[in-house]
């Protein structure tokens, strides 16, 4: 298995514009990484590079001891499930999975039992003999993963890979990809633009933004303390409620921007925001979500744990705690909260 | 009977006529292709079929005689599916390899050579038929069937047609291929030609049926009755017509529906496939 | 264009090599040898050549009969293709209105886009043959003297060679229009059937419309066999030369260049109708194609 290092990767498409900016990051050994960020954010071409789909303008990958820069696709030793699959249509599911093993001149038996080895663990055993066309979305994605899997790659890289997939399949394959990965201790980076699967498959998330680095943690940490104004907007759903620092005193200067979660509004506490009135309410069962304003016109959202007793229209005073609020300065940095 | 009813009635009738007019020249020609030529000359064209089928078909396959002293029918269908074939296969080959350096590379004449491709589009063979007449004479490929078919080859709608469909393939798959660690021609042999096989089997249905009704070409290409193909053959048929005393309207009405009937056997069975190739084919 | 490609490698040109080969063997060369003997005069045995400027482009286009072909052949070819198209336009339409029957109908309408335009000529003829052809009988019975003559008589002579050449063509039409039928969203078909009660202005204001690109695109291709392709009908309808004035351009560039073994005009004429094409080219590009809704 290994340690994948990037170290100050730097790519543009056209002049002027940086795709990936200056982005260094150390993936551990048997580590599940989730590149994670809104379409256009670099993460995709950064995976690619990895991949040696692409070349960086600057800066080295290395895994282990092995620089791959110059190195071409197929001599990285890596592997790569695609968003769209990218199986090839007229081959089998085991044609599919065989292809890069007879590429390399793998004897016939050997190819064989890795094949079928990979077939087991994925429960495709059954389907070795059809074309992609005769399979099911979940089914493929499997046989993108068998793919991968009997190359035995030193990394695995996702991309977008259950984005085809309808809800109910996307929870059961994030559920398989994970303990796969797990139990087969591979180093993995998984590309996604869906928060939920960032967060519930990875150990360690990048947030990206246009090109750049914005955060690196473990997704409760990230969720906790974001670093930036733009990682506190992306992660989370509803979405964070932004607030004038005008209404809560006693804040620094410098503080342009003050963020607070949803579930941190509460009835009672330290700090009082004022008087809310209720626009709609949304009851999903184990928790209510209440949309309304401030008496200022400032939008809020809200969630309570569990039912509710309001209804439209009502309205009561909407507090705090300090701790829970997030300062940023103008540049979006996170600023110290001296409140706590 | 309602009105929507008498809607489709009338529309039933349109259809009927549009396959009447298309159906009854033909239908025509092979009726009256079974009748003896005197009978022909004193009573005019015929829709019935007679009994002579058997007779005139053996007699305009097997014989060298009346218009066509020098070949058979039987020789000249040989040539025209050599022709058919020969084209559209060599269409094929040289367009599937043009189209995938274009579409997979990325090299510094690929622009230059693409509009070179690209104006074979505008100037069909009939404006610089003079010249090419040259200069297959010159290369001294007169009465052969190189010269027959490498001229027709050289336009780019194969080629064209062969872009479009490498472009519609998704890139994650050279991508993938390219960590299965295939090289060029590896992704060309092991990807692209299976993928494009139903591709392969549309154009080569179209592009005989071009080949086979070529018309002008062989006229030039062929002074010697060798390489007449039955396409041009009814041109000779026309002209000795005119010259003899019984005209043999029956075996040239023969000779009519030889040349029809492997084109349109070819496009009646392989339907789907051959709309699939004409759609694609000329945008 | 494609965003991922193999790197730099000589395979790409191997493999347009032979493609350019024979695009320059067989198209660059001759299309240069027509420009360069256009500006010759060899005599009829080909013995001497005397470099004679744009002689043979004056001669051409100040030859009355030239321009004649050049008119003639424009009015020939908006016909056919007109024609061709509006037949097949009426047969797709009934067809794709037929949902279920339609492919009942289809290959009936389909089969005929595998004759020659040769054989196309060799059975007009023998239609309108004076000796056996039903359709001379036919057009002569109404006056007791022959007044529809084809083999005398240029117009007459139009008239078989233009339903020859529309015959053969409808069903290549009818294809292109069945698909692009199809290609309507029904969904759009039936929003304007809640819009508009009247199945011809639905047709005409938004059928039609969304029909434009293969309208456009048929023009385009129609217009190219009308010049081009029906040299077969014409040359298997009159085996020893059309009634004069029924002759189009590509005809007369074969007689003037063979028959009459004059390859400077002949020459001459092939580089005029390149630029008559590539100008048709540029404004059907350029013009027709922007007012086209492609959806």
């Amino acid at each position: 298995m290994a340690t994948l290092i990037l170290s100050d990767i730097c790519k543009s498409f056209q002049a002027g514009s940086r795709a990936v900016d200056s982005v260094s990051i150390e993936v551990g050994d048997g580590e599940f990484l989730a590149l994670l960020g809104p379409s256009g954010c670099g993460k995709s071409t950064l995976l690619r590079m990895i991949a040696g789909l692409e070349v960086q303008d600057s800066g080295s990958i290395a895994l282990d001891q092995d620089v791959l820069d110059g190195v071409p696709p197929a001599k990285r030793d890596v592997a790569m499930v695609f968003q769209n699959y990218a199986l090839y249509p007229h081959m089998t599911v085991f044609g599919n999975m065989a292809y890069a093993l007879k590429n390399r001149k793998v004897p016939k038996e050997s190819i064989r039992q890795r094949v079928l080895e990979a077939a087991e663990l994925l429960r495709l055993t059954d389907y070795l003999d059809r074309k992609p066309m005769q399979l099911s979305g979940g089914q493929r994605q499997r046989v993108a993963m068998g793919r991968a899997l009997v190359r035995e790659p030193r990394i695995f890289l996702f991309d977008e890979p259950l984005s085809n997939l309808d809800a109910s399949l996307r929870a059961t394959m994030r559920l398989e990809i994970r303990q796969l990965q797990r139990r087969l201790g591979i180093t993995s980076v998984f590309v996604t633009h869906d928060q939920i699967e960032a967060m519930t498959m990875a150990d360690r998330l990048v947030v990206m933004n246009q090109g750049r680095v914005e955060q690196i943690g473990t997704p409760l940490d990230v969720y906790r303390n974001p670093q930036t104004s733009f990682v506190a907007g992306f992660i989370g759903s509803p979405a964070i409620n932004r607030l004038d620092p005008a209404l809560i005193p006693g804040l620094p200067s410098e503080c342009v921007e003050v963020c607070i979660r949803p579930e941190h509004l509460q009835e009672t506490g330290e700090v009082d925001l004022g008087l809310f009135t209720i626009d709609l309410i949304e009851e999903l069962g184990s928790e209510t979500i209440v949309y309304g304003a401030l008496s200022g016109g400032h939008a809020l959202t809200i969630r309570i744990e569990g039912v509710h007793t309001k209804s439209i229209g009502d309205t009561f005073n909407v507090y705090c705690e300090a701790k829970d609020l997030l300062l940023f300065d103008h540049a979006g940095a996170r600023l110290a909260n001296t409140a706590s | 009977m309602n009105r929507l009813h008498r809607y489709q009635l009338a529309d039933h009738a349109i259809l009927i006529l549009g396959i009447l007019f298309l159906v009854t020249p033909l239908w025509v020609v092979f009726a009256s292709s079974t009748y003896p030529a005197e009978y022909l000359i004193r009573h005019g064209l015929q829709v019935i079929p007679g009994d002579q089928l058997v007779e005139t078909y053996w007699s305009v396959l097997t014989e060298k005689k009346g218009f066509t002293e020098q070949i058979t029918a039987a020789r000249m269908l040989l040539n025209s599916m050599i022709l058919g074939v020969g084209f559209a296969i060599g269409k094929i080959a040289i367009s599937m390899t043009a189209a995938y350096a274009i579409v997979y590379f990325r090299f510094p004449l690929g622009t230059f050579l693409f509009w070179v491709i690209f104006s074979t589009l505008l100037l069909p063979l009939e404006v610089r038929i003079i010249p090419s007449y040259k200069v297959v004479a010159d290369l001294g490929l007169l009465n052969s069937y190189t010269g027959l078919i490498v001229p027709l080859i050289a336009s780019a709608t194969g080629t064209f047609f062969f872009r479009q469909f490498f472009r519609s393939v998704p890139e994650e798959v050279l991508e993938a291929a390219k960590l299965d660690g295939a090289g060029p021609i590896k992704f060309f042999i092991d990807i692209l030609m299976p993928l494009s096989k139903t591709m392969m089997a549309a154009l080569f249905i179209i592009m005989f049926v071009v080949g086979w009704n070529q018309y002008l070409w062989p006229l030039l290409m062929t002074t010697n009755d060798d390489y007449v193909t039955i396409v041009y053959g009814i041109k000779q048929v026309m002209q000795n017509l005119d010259e003899s005393r019984i005209p043999e309207y029956n075996r040239g009405f023969a000779l009519a529906v030889l040349a029809l009937l492997p084109p349109i056997g070819i496009v009646l069975i392989f339907q789907k496939m051959f709309i699939k190739g004409l759609l694609e084919s000329d945008k | 264009m494609k965003r991922v490609h193999f790197g730099h490698s000589p395979i790409p040109y191997v493999f347009v090599l032979p493609q350019m080969l024979i695009i320059g063997v067989f198209f660059l060369w001759p299309s240069f040898e027509a420009f360069r003997l256009s500006f010759f005069l060899e005599d009829p045995w080909g013995l001497s050549n005397q470099f004679v400027w744009f002689d043979n482009y004056w001669d051409v286009i100040s030859d009355e009969n030239y321009r004649a072909v050049f008119f003639s052949t424009v009015i020939f070819s908006a016909v056919v293709a007109l024609l061709s198209i509006i037949l097949a336009l009426l047969f797709a339409v009934k067809v794709d209105g037929l949902l279920r029957l339609s492919s009942t109908y289809r290959p009936f309408l389909t089969w005929s886009y595998a004759i020659a335009p040769a054989v196309a000529g060799l059975i007009a003829r023998f239609l309108y043959s004076p000796q056996i052809g039903p359709l001379y009988d036919f057009l002569n019975q109404f006056s007791t003297d022959t007044w529809f003559e084809p083999r005398l008589d240029a117009m007459d002579a139009w008239l078989v060679l233009a339903s020859g050449s529309i015959w053969k063509q409808i069903s290549v039409n009818f294809v292109f229009l069945v698909a692009g039928l199809q290609a309507i969203p029904r969904n759009v078909l039936e929003a304007s059937l809640l819009d508009n009660p009247n199945g011809f202005r639905r047709f005409w204001s938004i059928t039609l419309p969304l029909l434009a690109p293969t309208l456009f695109f048929l023009l385009v291709i129609n217009i190219s066999y009308a010049v081009f392709e029906t040299f077969g009908v014409i040359d298997t309808v009159y085996p020893f030369g059309p009634p004069s004035g029924a002759q189009t351009l590509v005809y007369k560039v074969y007689v003037d260049g063979f028959k009459g073994a004059d390859l400077g005009g002949s020459s001459a004429q092939s580089v005029i109708l390149m630029v008559i094409v590539l100008l048709l080219t540029v404004v059907q590009f350029r013009y027709i194609e922007k007012r086209v809704h492609y959806t």
